[in-house]
C-alpha cells in the first residue's frame, strides 16, 4: 500500500503542476476525506476514499486547465470539454494494472464519475441520478471545497473559518449533502488548523 | 462538541422529546435498537403523542434489530397500530441519525458504525440557535423531500429484514468475508445474504 500511496502522490501532484498553487491539494483532500469515513464506514472503505480523493482529478488535461485561466467568461463549448474529465479520469485508471485488483473498484469508479454532481442531483455527467451518488462522492465534494477555500489562490486570500461555513450553509440541500454538512461543519471543522 | 450520554439518559432524553411534541416527530435511526425502542416509557410515550394529534414518521432499515427471546421490535408494532408510520430506507444513504421535534427539539448522533452499541454513540451537541434553526429547516426540508420524492417508502413489516443482533453479527461478517457493503447494498442482495443465515 506505500508503494501505491506514493505512486498515487505523485501522479497527482504531475498533474497539479499545472496549476502550481494546487500541488499537494488531491493528498490534503484524500487525507482528511479518509478521517472523516472512517467515523462510519468500514476498515476497507478508508482506502476507497482516500484513492478515489486522489485519482478523481487524474482526468484533467492541460487542455482543460488553459480553458480554466482563460480571462473569459467561460461559454457552452470550454464546459462541455471540462465537463468530461471525471469520464476521462476513469478511463485512464482503467489503464492501470493495479485498478483491476482493486476490491470495490466499482465503488471507486462511482466515487470519482461523481466527484461533481451535486446532492440535488444538478452536475455533471448529467445521466447520473442523484440517488445513485454514493455518500463517499458527497464527502470528497465537502472536503474539496474546504481545503480549496482554506488555502490562498493568486486571485484571493484564503477565507476565514466563519466565511467557509457561510459559504458551506449556502449550498446545503443543494451542492451538499445536508447530513454529511451539519456533520463537518460542527463535528470535523472545529478541530481543523486552520 | 460531541460527548457520549447513558442509554438511561439516552432513552430519558427521547420521552421528554416525544412528551414535548405538539405538531410532529421526524426521526431517523438505523436498525431501530429495541432496547431503546421496546422501553415501555418510549411506547407509551409515542402512543400519548397519538392521541394528542402528533404526526410521527420514522425512517429506519433495511435491517430491524429484534430481540433474541423471539419478541416483536416495538416500532413496527406501533406502525401496525397506525401510531406512526415507517419509511424503508432502500439504502443506507445516511451518515446520521436523528430527531427533529415540531421545529423546537434537534437530537442528532454523530456517524458511527451499524450495530454500535448505544453506549458507544456520540450525540452532536448544536449550540447556537441561530444554527440549531438553520438546521432544523434544513433536515426537515430535506425529510420531506425523501419521502415526498418516494427515495424512502412508506412500509410495512414485510419489507425489512428482522434479525437477531447475534444474526446481524453473523450477517456482517459474511457481508466483509464478501466484500460487501452493508451501506451500499441493494435490498435484494441483502435479503440473499441474510436467508443464508437460516
Amino acid at each position: 500500500m506505500d508503494f501505491l500511496k506514493t505512486s498515487l502522490i505523485n501522479w497527482a501532484q504531475h498533474i497539479e503542476e499545472m496549476e502550481f498553487y494546487k500541488i499537494g491539494h488531491s493528498e490534503k483532500v484524500a487525507n482528511l476525506a479518509q478521517k472523516i469515513a472512517t467515523s462510519r464506514f468500514f476498515q476497507l472503505h478508508q482506502e476507497v476514499v482516500w484513492i478515489s480523493a486522489m485519482l478523481q482529478n487524474i482526468g484533467i488535461t492541460r487542455n482543460d486547465t488553459a480553458i480554466l485561466k482563460k480571462h473569459r467568461q467561460l461559454d457552452e463549448n470550454d464546459w462541455s470539454t471540462i465537463n468530461l474529465h471525471p469520464e476521462r479520469s476513469i478511463r485512464k485508471i482503467k489503464k492501470i494494472s493495479f485498478f483491476h485488483f482493486m476490491p470495490n473498484k466499482n465503488l471507486v469508479e462511482q466515487i470519482i464519475l461523481c466527484h461533481h454532481k451535486w446532492y440535488d442531483g444538478q452536475g455533471f455527467p448529467h445521466s447520473i441520478k442523484k440517488e445513485d451518488i454514493p455518500i463517499e462522492s458527497h464527502i470528497i465534494n465537502i472536503v474539496d471545497t474546504y481545503i480549496a477555500m482554506s488555502s490562498p489562490r493568486p486571485h484571493r486570500n484564503k477565507k476565514s473559518k466563519k466565511e467557509i461555513i457561510n459559504e458551506l450553509q449556502n449550498g446545503v440541500n443543494s451542492q451538499y449533502h445536508p447530513e454529511v454538512a451539519i456533520y463537518f461543519i460542527h463535528e470535523v471543522m472545529p478541530n481543523l488548523e486552520q | 462538541m460531541s460527548q457520549i450520554i447513558s442509554d438511561e439518559e439516552r432513552i430519558k432524553r427521547l420521552i421528554l422529546d416525544i412528551d414535548s411534541a405538539s405538531k410532529s416527530i421526524r426521526i431517523v435511526s438505523g436498525e431501530a435498537n429495541y432496547e431503546i425502542y421496546n422501553n415501555e416509557d418510549v411506547v407509551t410515550a409515542f402512543r400519548n403523542a397519538k392521541k394528542r394529534g402528533v404526526d410521527i414518521k420514522i425512517m429506519i432499515g433495511p435491517i430491524i434489530e429484534v430481540p433474541e427471546d423471539g419478541n416483536d421490535n416495538m416500532i413496527v408494532k406501533l406502525s401496525e397500530e397506525n401510531v406512526l408510520e415507517i419509511y424503508y430506507r432502500p439504502e443506507r444513504r445516511t451518515l446520521i441519525h436523528y430527531r427533529i421535534v415540531d421545529k423546537h427539539v434537534f437530537y442528532a448522533e454523530e456517524p458511527h458504525p451499524p450495530l454500535s452499541p448505544p453506549s458507544e454513540r456520540r450525540v452532536m451537541d448544536i449550540m447556537d440557535i441561530n444554527d440549531k434553526e438553520f438546521w432544523i429547516n434544513k433536515m426537515i426540508a430535506d425529510f420531506d423531500a425523501r419521502i415526498s420524492e418516494r427515495e424512502v417508502l412508506l412500509s410495512k413489516r414485510e419489507d425489512f429484514i428482522m434479525l437477531k443482533p447475534s444474526q446481524i453479527q453473523k450477517l456482517i461478517s459474511l457481508l466483509i468475508k464478501e466484500g460487501e457493503s452493508y451501506d451500499f447494498i441493494t435490498k435484494d442482495v441483502l435479503k440473499e445474504i441474510a436467508n443464508r443465515l437460516n
